[in-house]
C-alpha cells in the first residue's frame, strides 16, 4: 500500500514570481477602484436605480458558488470513499476556502458603506435570504477550517471517523450553501427571469463545473511549479468525466429554467429578452453560456485526443468552463434586472423613472477592476497558503499504467520539501 | 423597518447599501444614493452609500400633516389621497369604498398601503 506524502511549495520559477506579481497588481487596482467607488460615490460605476447589481456581483457571486464546487475532490475522497482523489482533497479543502475569500471581498468592497460591516454582522435579519447567506459563508469557512485541520493534524488525522464527520459536515454544508446562494435569485419574486426553485439545483449543478475546473487549473499550476505529475492519466481520465456530467446537468436545468418559463405567458416576455430580443444579453447567453462555456469544452473532452495533448485540452476545457461561468452569471445577475420589472400587470407603464424601459448597462472600470481583484485576492490566498503549509502532495503514488495507487490512511508530510 | 402606523422606513444607522432590498422590491420603490448630496432636509437627509425610499413624510405626519406631496396635489384637484385605512371613517377608506382599486403587484399578496383607482 502507497503512502501519501505532501509537501509546501517551494518553486521560486520566474513564471511564479511573475504571476504573483500579475496577480498583486490586480488586487491594488482592485483596492485602488473600490476606494475611489467608497469616495467619489457608485455614480463612477454603470450601476444605477435599475441595474443596482452590476459587474462586481458577476465576479463575487462566481466566485462564492465556485468555492462550494472546489470542494468536490475532498468530498469524493472523505464522503464516497474514492481514495485516489485523497492527495488532492488538503488542496481542494483550501482552494475552496480562497475562492470564498476573493468573492466575500468583492461583495464587502462594493457594499455602499463598507465601513459597516461589522453592524451587518450583528443586526440580524433573517427574513432576508441574503442575510442569510453571510451565515452560511462564514459557517462554511469555519467547517472548512476544521475539515483541513482533521486531514493535517498528525493525530487526528489517524482517526478515520473524525474525518469523515467533518466530510460529511462540509459536503453537508457546501450543499446547503450554494441552494442558499442560488435562492438569492430564486426568491425574487418579482424578477421573472429567475425566480423559483430551480434556481438552487442550478447553482449547485454550476458550482460542481466551476470548482472543478478551478481544482484543475491550480492543480496544473502546481504540477508544473513542483515539477511534479501532480494531474495523473488517471485524474486526468476522473477529472474529465466529472466535467462532462456536471456541465451536462447544468445544460439540462438551463434547459428546464427556460421552457418552463416559455410555458408560462406571463414569463415569455422575458425569455424572449434573455433568448432572442435582448441585445448583449442572448449573445452573452448563447455564445458566452451554452456555446463557450458548455459546448464547446464539451466536445473537446468528449473527443480528447491523443494521451500526451489530454492534458492541454482539459485545461482549455476548464478555462472555457470558467468564461462560460461568468458569461452565466452576467445573464442571471444583469440580464434580469436589464427587464423591466413589471410592476402593474395587465397594463402597460411609462414613467421619467424607467418604467416599462429596457434599463441599459456599461460596466465601469473600477468594477471590473474590482471584480478581477477577487480572483486574485483568491488565487494569492490560495498561494500563501501553498508555501506556508503542506497542502500539494508529492509524488502521487501511481503504477506502471499511470494509475493511483490506495494509499494508506496514515498519511506521513514529506521532510525534505516541507 | 415598519412602524406600528404601517409606513415602511429604512433604518439609515443599519443599511450596509448591499442593495438586495433593491433586488428584492417588486415597486422599485427603493433608490440608492450614488453620490454626495447637498441642501439636505434636516428631518430626512440622505446617506451616500446608503438605500432610501419614500418615508411618506414620516416627520410630518408625525406632526398631524399629510405628506407635502398630497399638501401640494390638493392645490391642483387632490389626485391624492392620505389617510388611516383601518379607520372606516376616514376618507382614504371611504373613497375606496366607492371607487374600484388596485395595488402594485397585487398578484404577490404583498399587501402594500399604496392603492391606486380610475386606472387606464
Amino acid at each position: 500500500m502507497a503512502q501519501i506524502k505532501f509537501q509546501r511549495l517551494s518553486s521560486a520559477s520566474p513564471t511564479f514570481w511573475a504571476l504573483v506579481l500579475a496577480h498583486v497588481v490586480v488586487l491594488a487596482a482592485g483596492l485602488g477602484a473600490a476606494l475611489y467607488m467608497e469616495t467619489k460615490g457608485h455614480r463612477v460605476t454603470g450601476m444605477t436605480n435599475q441595474i443596482v447589481w452590476g459587474t462586481p456581483h458577476v465576479f463575487a457571486v462566481f466566485l462564492i458558488v465556485s468555492a462550494s464546487g472546489a470542494l468536490n475532490v475532498a468530498s469524493v475522497s472523505s464522503v464516497f470513499s474514492r481514495l485516489a482523489y485523497k492527495p488532492f482533497a488538503r488542496l481542494s479543502g483550501i482552494l475552496a476556502i480562497s475562492l470564498l475569500a476573493g468573492g466575500l471581498a468583492v461583495l464587502v468592497l462594493d457594499l455602499g458603506r463598507p465601513d459597516r460591516l461589522l453592524v451587518a454582522m450583528t443586526t440580524y435579519n433573517f427574513h432576508s435570504i441574503f442575510a442569510w447567506n453571510i451565515y452560511l459563508y462564514t459557517g462554511f469557512m469555519a467547517i472548512v477550517v476544521a475539515y483541513l485541520f482533521s486531514m493535517m493534524d498528525r493525530q487526528v488525522s489517524k482517526m478515520t471517523a473524525v474525518n469523515k464527520t467533518f466530510g460529511w459536515a462540509a459536503f453537508s454544508w457546501r450543499l446547503i450553501l450554494t441552494t442558499g446562494t442560488g435562492s438569492i435569485f430564486g426568491f425574487l419574486v418579482a424578477r421573472d427571469a429567475v425566480s423559483g426553485g430551480i434556481m438552487a439545483p442550478l447553482f449547485i449543478a454550476a458550482s460542481l463545473v466551476y470548482g472543478l475546473a478551478f481544482t484543475v487549473l491550480v492543480l496544473m499550476m502546481m504540477s508544473t511549479e513542483t515539477h511534479e505529475t501532480l494531474c495523473t492519466p488517471e485524474m486526468i481520465a476522473k477529472f474529465r468525466g466529472l466535467l462532462i456530467i456536471f456541465s451536462l446537468a447544468v445544460l439540462a436545468l438551463t434547459a428546464i429554467l427556460h421552457v418552463s418559463k416559455l410555458y408560462a405567458a406571463p414569463t415569455r416576455a422575458v425569455e424572449a429578452f434573455i433568448l432572442s430580443d435582448g441585445g448583449i444579453y442572448p449573445l452573452v447567453f448563447w455564445g458566452g453560456q451554452i456555446f463557450l462555456g458548455n459546448i464547446l469544452p464539451l466536445l473537446l473532452l468528449a473527443y480528447m485526443p491523443r494521451a500526451h495533448s489530454k492534458r492541454n485540452t482539459l485545461w482549455l476545457a476548464s478555462i472555457l468552463f470558467l468564461i462560460g461561468g461568468l458569461a452565466q452569471m452576467y445573464v442571471v445577475i444583469i440580464g434580469t434586472q436589464a427587464f423591466p420589472l413589471n410592476i402593474f400587470p395587465g397594463y402597460e407603464v411609462s414613467s421619467t423613472f424607467g418604467d416599462g424601459a429596457i434599463n441599459a448597462y456599461s460596466p465601469s472600470l473600477p468594477e471590473i477592476l474590482l471584480g478581477l481583484s477577487g480572483i486574485s485576492i483568491a488565487m494569492l490566498i490560495a498561494t500563501a497558503a501553498f508555501r506556508l503549509l503542506p497542502f500539494l502532495p508529492h509524488g502521487v503514488p501511481v503504477d506502471a499504467h499511470g494509475v493511483a495507487q490506495e494509499p494508506e490512511e496514515a498519511m506521513a508530510e514529506a521532510g525534505a520539501a516541507a | 423597518m415598519k412602524r406600528a402606523d404601517g409606513i415602511v422606513l429604512v433604518n439609515k444607522h443599519t443599511c450596509i447599501g448591499c442593495r438586495y432590498c433593491m433586488m428584492a422590491c417588486p415597486f422599485k420603490a427603493r433608490s440608492f444614493i450614488h453620490e454626495n448630496e447637498t441642501g439636505q432636509k434636516v428631518n430626512n437627509p440622505s446617506g451616500k452609500g446608503t438605500v432610501e425610499g419614500c418615508t411618506l413624510c414620516v416627520d410630518r405626519v408625525d406632526a398631524g400633516q399629510r405628506p407635502a406631496c398630497v399638501e401640494a396635489c390638493a392645490k391642483e384637484g387632490g389626485a391624492l389621497i392620505f389617510g388611516d385605512l383601518k379607520d372606516p371613517q376616514s376618507e382614504i377608506s371611504q373613497a375606496l369604498r366607492k371607487l374600484p382599486s388596485t395595488k402594485l403587484r397585487a398578484d404577490l399578496g404583498v399587501d402594500p398601503g399604496v392603492q391606486y383607482a380610475n386606472l387606464t
